[in-house]
């Protein structure tokens, strides 16, 4: 898996120890577990970490009423990877445009 | 747990520390300043993202950061050297009802201030000791007279000034007293900055956020009905009695316990 960043997005967020090399898949599939145990033990501090992370509820409501059969876990945990691949992005653009302009002779 | 228990305050102590934390508000409109070093655009990037802190918190960390963005991510330069083409970029520039007239007359009020002070703290206090206080002491003067002076440029659109509160007006001038928060406040905890000393914490006034006026009301720390100034001083007045020099770090415990409880109803009835 190429996207280092999300790796450690995932584990700085759930204090988790992951190897430095894991697919997409496998990343999904152990949290799925964890966000399920959450569910089961600790919900509030699931929400604390949805809150966080900043995941849609929106979004999370109609996939749960969609497909109700699949487990919760894995909802929540590919909702919570796409939300943080969509913030490494954005903040990587506002890095890059805040060093080029920086960088650039202005008017 | 009510004000006035024996243990609210260790509880509410406990609560602040919990919440007063960066991983907390790491993806929070703070978060916008936080990517600045350089004081006057740490000060406007925290300012317009105060004034956008409504509604949708994607929604504002959207918006501010594309702000930034159309400002080159020099805030301070851009407004102090914008001329007619670099400001045509922005004139699509919308977030709710805070369009590019508004954004306009932002950026000519920040090039007036930044060509005779080095700080927006100066905006704050130039009129401070001759303006009321509404009750508020130092910080309450501060807001009034930075309303005056914020609109005492020529040609001042008339719709602009919703967006700055008053005391004035008996507002609770929730966005403005977070900047104030932000910028006097010093944590050690990489949330609020701290990078004015003029005021100090002991003088700043409590954001009434619903969050915050839903905790207070159950608290004890609030009884007035309406969310307006005079709240937001009994608020901090009861604040203080629970911590002087630090009153408005306990906005974290309310905040945070509001929406973490609000949030735990929503998510129980989706999973």
């Amino acid at each position: 898996m190429e996207n280092t960043d999300l790796i450690h997005a995932i584990k700085d967020e759930f204090a988790l120890i992951l190897p430095e090399k894991i697919s997409y898949s496998e990343l999904h599939t152990i949290l799925s577990d964890l966000i399920n145990n959450l569910i089961k033990n600790n919900f509030e501090k699931l929400v604390t970490h949805l809150y966080r992370i900043d995941v849609n509820e929106a979004a999370l409501k109609k996939l749960l009423q969609l497909d109700p059969p699949e487990d919760a876990g894995k909802i929540i945990a590919k909702l919570i990877m796409e939300r943080q691949q969509q913030k490494i992005k954005s903040r990587s653009q506002f890095s890059r445009r805040k060093t080029n302009s920086n960088e650039e002779e202005k008017w | 747990m009510l004000f006035g228990d024996k243990n609210f305050k260790r509880e509410l102590d406990a609560k602040a520390d919990h919440y007063n934390q960066f991983a907390f508000i790491k993806d929070d409109p703070i978060s916008i300043p936080r990517f600045f070093s350089k004081k006057q655009d740490i000060e406007i990037a925290g300012f317009f993202t105060a004034v956008f802190s409504w509604g949708n918190r994607t929604t504002i960390i959207n918006k501010s950061r594309g702000l930034m963005n159309g400002m080159d991510n020099a805030p301070h330069d851009f407004c102090l050297q914008a001329g007619e083409k670099q400001l045509k970029k922005l004139q699509d520039f919308k977030h709710r009802t805070f369009n590019s007239t508004d954004l306009f007359y932002f950026i000519e009020f920040f090039k007036f201030h930044y060509s005779h002070y080095d700080s927006l703290e100066d905006a704050f206090l130039l009129n401070a000791a001759k303006t009321p206080s509404y009750g508020g002491g130092l910080v309450g003067s501060a807001l009034a007279g930075f309303y005056h002076y914020f609109f005492s440029l020529p040609d001042i659109p008339e719709r602009t000034k919703k967006h700055i509160a008053s005391p004035e007006k008996n507002s609770s001038c929730k966005r403005l007293n977070m900047f104030l928060r932000w910028m006097v406040r010093q944590d050690d905890k990489g949330v609020d900055f701290g990078i004015w000393t003029r005021i100090s914490p002991a003088q700043l006034i409590c954001p009434l956020d619903l969050h915050v006026v839903r905790m207070a009301k159950r608290t004890g720390l609030l009884s007035r009905p309406q969310a307006d100034w005079r709240a937001a001083l009994e608020l901090t007045l009861n604040l203080r009695k629970l911590n002087k020099l630090d009153p408005v770090k306990y906005d974290f415990a309310l905040f945070g316990t509001g929406v973490m409880e609000n949030k735990l109803k929503t998510w129980k009835t989706l999973i």
